[in-house]
């Protein structure tokens, strides 16, 4: 029995694994949401804003990381805008382009906010694999990186842009990154040279590289992915996409764990066995 | 159910390459090229439009695109330097490859140095910098467990000195702060790869089978 189970087809797992997600996510139950200290952090930042403030909000993911930070970019996003700053928004990710759009059509135009007045977006501006030049470039002169805005409006005619010229006119720069260029990008050459403060989204994975930045002088507040957007939207009170994915990730997590527990068990049930 | 065609053609996608799973077959292989294909196509489509394009045929040629701006002239010397690199595809003229890769790396160089110096050492280095005595002892065990995490990781990677005595504890010490920070790291990418799952299972079962509601 146990040599059997030592030869467990891992095709099992998958598909487990597969059925216990769709059951959470058809039917879902509200876990309690505990907030992080840099979320609380995040959260601080954005309710310091002022009416007026600008911020610029960089969508540097694409499709393949869009599930864990795309929450928090939303509930990010709706709080800027509920405090009346005017968020500028781009990316230097080719595929994050279209999460600009997804995020004016739920959250700006949904609250009445105004293109161009309250919320504009600069859209797309390839920035190399460091993305140096851009973020340089935006830290001496915005209006050279983007001449007009993603629908052609010049720089000049965007009321939200008046005596808007470089990251100092910024008040804080909203980075959700799943990659190069990223925050890490933004952490070297527009925090270090221009000093703009930065609040952060950022994958999982990714999120213990980036705990160290988080001193209060680089990253003022961070959210890392799915659960950080779960905890962004509680603060909000405004459940949305990480809300409803929380439980089925914590369904996720207990299957693994219950996985791994599995298979140090017939490991060492199995230590006395002969192999084949 | 959906009736738009799209969805029903990225769901279709998603489930063939979820059949990798069970094993190697014709409906992963499609869905693989097809990626491939398509990722190419859309990136090239995107910088030839941004950078070719706008930043610099438009910048330099506003009339030819209809545009009543003075015509910026040095944007081609980005262009140039692009058409050197190309040169190592010309026998005879590889030399001049060397040009353009040169002023990238120098450039990177010079934009990086001072940036990279301030940020990931000096203001990381500013942040070890603790009081490790203070009256809130929450704040004071962290402390602790960041300065001798710091010194202890670090003293493991010191090679000039044997690792045996006082010494060796103190790097065994390192390697159980750095086991502890790879764990860590390996918990969160179990969570990443689960969340982009089950954004994929959000996406089955709700914008194409309509059986769950965000």
């Amino acid at each position: 029995m146990i040599e059997k189970l030592q030869h467990f087809d891992r095709r099992w797992i998958f598909l487990t694994l597969f059925i216990v997600l769709c059951l959470a996510v058809i039917h879902p139950f509200q876990l309690p949401i505990a907030v992080e200290p840099f979320v609380q952090k995040a959260y601080n930042a954005i309710e310091a804003l002022k009416p007026g403030d600008q911020i610029l909000m960089a969508f540097d993911y694409g499709p393949s990381t869009a599930p864990e930070v795309h929450p928090a970019a939303l509930a990010m996003l709706r709080h800027a805008l509920s405090r009346g700053a005017k968020v500028d928004m781009f990316t230097l990710w080719n595929e994050g382009y279209p999460y600009i759009q997804d995020a004016i059509d739920k959250v700006c135009i949904p609250m009445g906010k105004k293109k161009n007045v309250d919320y504009v977006n600069l859209g797309f501006k390839w920035g190399g694999q460091s993305g140096a030049g851009v973020i340089e470039g935006m830290g001496s002169n915005l209006k050279a990186v983007f001449p007009v805005t993603d629908d052609g409006t010049p720089y000049d005619s965007v009321p939200a842009l008046q005596g808007v010229r470089n990251f100092h006119d910024f008040k804080l720069l909203l980075s959700v990154s799943a990659g190069t260029p990223g925050i890490d990008e933004y952490v070297r050459y527009a925090n270090a040279r221009y000093q703009i403060p930065i609040v952060s989204v950022v994958t999982r994975v990714s999120a213990p590289k980036e705990f160290p930045y988080v001193t209060g002088t680089q990253i003022v507040g961070l959210c890392a992915g799915l659960v950080g957007g779960a905890e962004y939207e509680e603060l909000m009170h405004h459940p949305g996409a990480g809300t409803a994915g929380l439980f089925a990730l914590s369904v996720a997590n207990m299957a693994v764990i219950a996985f791994i527990i599995f298979g140090n068990a017939i490991y060492f049930l199995g230590k006395g066995t002969k192999k084949p | 159910m959906s009736t738009q065609i799209i969805v029903w053609i990225a769901a279709l996608l998603t489930l063939c390459v979820f059949s990798f799973l069970y094993k190697d077959n014709v409906f992963y292989k499609l869905a693989e090229h097809i990626f491939v294909g398509v990722s190419s196509a859309w990136l090239f489509a995107t910088y030839l439009h941004s950078d070719i394009m706008e930043d610099m045929l438009l910048k330099a040629f506003p009339s030819a695109f209809h545009q009543t701006s003075v015509p910026d002239w040095k944007v081609l010397g980005g262009g140039i330097i692009g058409l050197l690199i190309l040169s190592r595809l010309i026998p005879g003229f590889v030399i001049l490859s060397r040009f353009g890769v040169a002023f990238i790396v120098g450039f990177q160089t010079g934009i990086q140095l001072f940036d990279t110096i301030s940020a990931n050492i000096l203001q990381q280095l500013g942040s070890t910098i603790v009081p490790l005595f203070t009256r809130k002892p929450g704040e004071m065990i962290k402390n602790w467990i960041s300065v001798v995490g710091t010194s202890s990781s670090l003293a493991y990677f010191y090679f000039s000195k044997e690792q045996k005595g006082i010494f060796g504890m103190f790097t065994r010490l390192g390697i159980w702060f750095l086991m502890i920070s790879f764990g860590a790291a390996y918990g969160s990418t179990v969570m990443t790869r689960m969340s982009i799952l089950i954004g994929r299972i959000y996406f089955l079962l709700s914008n194409w089978l309509g059986v769950v509601k965000i």
